[in-house]
């Protein structure tokens, strides 16, 4: 939610809109043109309004003369853009993965000054979508997730579509990222409001809560998170399968045994001994709420007294339900 | 097993009024040998969940045979006398048009229209309740249609996601995923398909066909070298027959 800084061609454009502005810069190429390459080359200038431009710049032969961050991310957008099927989509996704680190300060300046993307056509956000889906998936960036989450949420509150950016989102499987869709629980825009919500419904009582205020949602959000971190897993649930996705869920015995789980397949990091297995295999047979109950207590137990813990944990399972009913003073 | 809180149950001579084989068959099948009880309140509410079951069997046979082009959001397509395509690609039932002639358009002038497989999925439950309601009915229960992937979907539909349910049945909606999609054409990272019955799915864009080709058909669209296979989800989206039951029957 940072403020990204303009130049003075994203001003023209956004006061006085895309012809004004590119009848501005075309006239500008004719009568300055070392005026016009010093205002393309301004290191804060939105790749939205580069994007305008191009066509003008390569009519007069000037994009050889753009630094070469810019040069690279108008090379990149040539080979996204348009229709990319079979072979050509393949060829083009190996070639941004070769070229690896090299194209991600071009990527990333793409993306995160992608907006505002009113005024552009769909083949546009198309190419934002491919290039956060490559920064993510092919290059496994994590580091600009702020900046997409802030496009996912710019874009959501234009009613544009959003799906393919959050899905490349969420593939980044990275949950600590979450901590992004939780601050907007707090937003003033209520459209940042509702797509947070959605988009954190695996989170119990966050979805359709209009109860409590977004600060105390998102407080109980980060502290939920922190809870069950350890345990937390991707399930590939995405909006095309269906419109409130489930995208994380709680590995329940992983909970119960106190072993973290890979967030990828929600299998535990570290192989269970046999006791474990035998614990593992009674607590499959146990219907589900018993099994919540037991996780949350086992978890409870374990980070307040491990001592006690272990002592609980090699009980038969219906004595550990006894006991944990009676130190929770409810029914297991 | 089938349940009816009504009465008692009498499974034969249920299953005898449909032909072995048909899905029909298969739903009621699947729905009585299940370990999970099936609870309905009455015969009349079961019929019905299998007529809408077997409408949406329909509907997806008639929109493959029709040939709706496969489109992605950003280049979707419809015909604009019945429809206003919305900026993200969805398209909104226009003013002073009637919602069955709209969604009956679309199987009939198919050619003007292009869209992405779970807004198909979508046009086929509103066609299927087209059917089964009949057009008066239909116009008055839907007056403002959004045709737009899961999104703003009507409530009286009440499509939901079911997770590691007892049984699938024909007419449910499945997703097969494609974890490994090559991110630059995401619109394959999975295919919504209705469940035909005898082992055969719809899927708009592929067709007809068994899982193993649509898992085939995924797999082409991964990254080079990939070596993790598209699979079936342990998933179903249904919409609320017990909703759509009630308004039928109060109206």
């Amino acid at each position: 939610m940072s403020i990204v800084p303009m130049s003075l061609l994203d001003n023209v454009r956004l006061s006085n809109g895309s012809e004004y502005l590119k009848n501005y810069y075309s006239d500008l190429l004719r009568t300055n043109r070392s005026k016009a390459l010093e205002l393309i080359n301004d290191q804060d200038i939105h790749f939205s309004t580069a994007y305008l431009l191009r066509p003008l710049l390569k009519q007069r032969s000037a994009l050889d003369e753009l630094n070469p961050l810019y040069q690279k991310a108008f090379e990149i957008s040539e080979a996204l853009s348009g229709k990319l099927s079979g072979q050509a989509s393949l060829k083009a996704e190996s070639q941004m993965r070769s070229a690896g680190e090299c194209i991600v300060p071009a990527l990333r300046w793409i993306v995160s000054t992608a907006e505002p993307e009113e005024g552009m056509d769909g083949k546009y956000e198309q190419l934002i979508d491919r290039c956060a889906a490559v920064l993510v998936r092919s290059l496994a960036n994590t580091a600009m997730l702020p900046e997409l989450a802030n496009l996912i949420f710019a874009r959501n509150r234009r009613g544009a579509l959003i799906h393919e950016l959050v899905w490349a989102f969420f593939e980044a499987r990275s949950p600590e990222s979450l901590v992004l869709l939780i601050q907007r629980l707090s937003s003033p825009h209520s459209a940042d409001v509702k797509l947070a919500k959605d988009l954190l419904c695996f989170i119990p009582g966050i979805s359709g809560n209009t109860l409590h205020s977004g600060s105390s949602l998102a407080r109980f959000a980060f502290y939920w998170l922190q809870e069950n971190r350890p345990f937390l897993y991707f399930t590939g649930e995405s909006l095309h399968l269906c419109n409130k996705p489930m995208h994380y869920d709680v590995c329940k015995s992983a909970r119960y045994l106190c072993r973290p789980v890979s967030v990828d397949s929600g299998k535990p990091l570290m192989r269970l001994n046999d006791d474990e297995e035998k614990l593992l295999a009674a607590f499959e047979k146990l219907p589900y709420n018993s099994q919540c109950y037991l996780a949350d207590f086992s978890w409870q137990l374990y980070r307040r007294n491990v001592y006690q813990w272990r002592t609980w944990l090699v009980l038969p399972i219906n004595e550990q339900a006894a006991l944990a009913a009676r130190w929770m003073g409810g029914f297991a | 097993m089938i349940e009816l809180t009504s009465g008692e149950f009498n499974a034969q001579s249920f299953l005898d009024q449909y032909t072995s084989g048909s899905a029909e068959y298969e739903m009621l099948k699947k729905l009585n040998e299940s370990t999970h009880t099936y609870k309905y309140p009455d015969l009349d509410e079961l019929t019905f969940e299998i007529k809408m079951r077997r409408a949406i069997i329909n509907a997806s046979l008639d929109l493959y045979r029709a040939r709706l082009s496969f489109r992605t959001f950003q280049d979707s397509k419809c015909n604009e006398d019945f429809w206003r395509r919305m900026s993200n690609g969805g398209f909104a039932l226009k003013q002073g048009v009637k919602a069955s002639d709209a969604i009956n358009d679309i199987y009939r002038n198919t050619r003007q229209y292009g869209t992405e497989c779970a807004t198909a999925i979508v046009i086929v439950y509103y066609k299927a309740v087209l059917e089964v309601y009949g057009a008066s009915l239909f116009d008055k229960a839907f007056t403002d249609i959004v045709l737009m992937n899961w999104q703003q979907m009507d409530e009286l539909l009440s499509i939901a996601t079911y997770r590691k349910l007892p049984d699938y049945i024909p007419g449910d909606c499945r997703y097969f995923r494609n974890p490994d999609v090559n991110p630059l054409t995401p619109e394959w990272q999975g295919e919504n398909a209705i469940d035909m019955g005898n082992g055969k799915y719809y899927g708009h864009g592929i067709g007809i066909s068994d899982a193993n080709r649509i898992i085939a058909v995924l797999n082409q669209n991964r990254v080079a070298d990939s070596t993790i296979s598209a699979y079936l989800m342990d998933t179903a989206t249904r919409p609320d027959f017990g909703s759509l039951y009630m308004y039928w029957k109060n109206s």
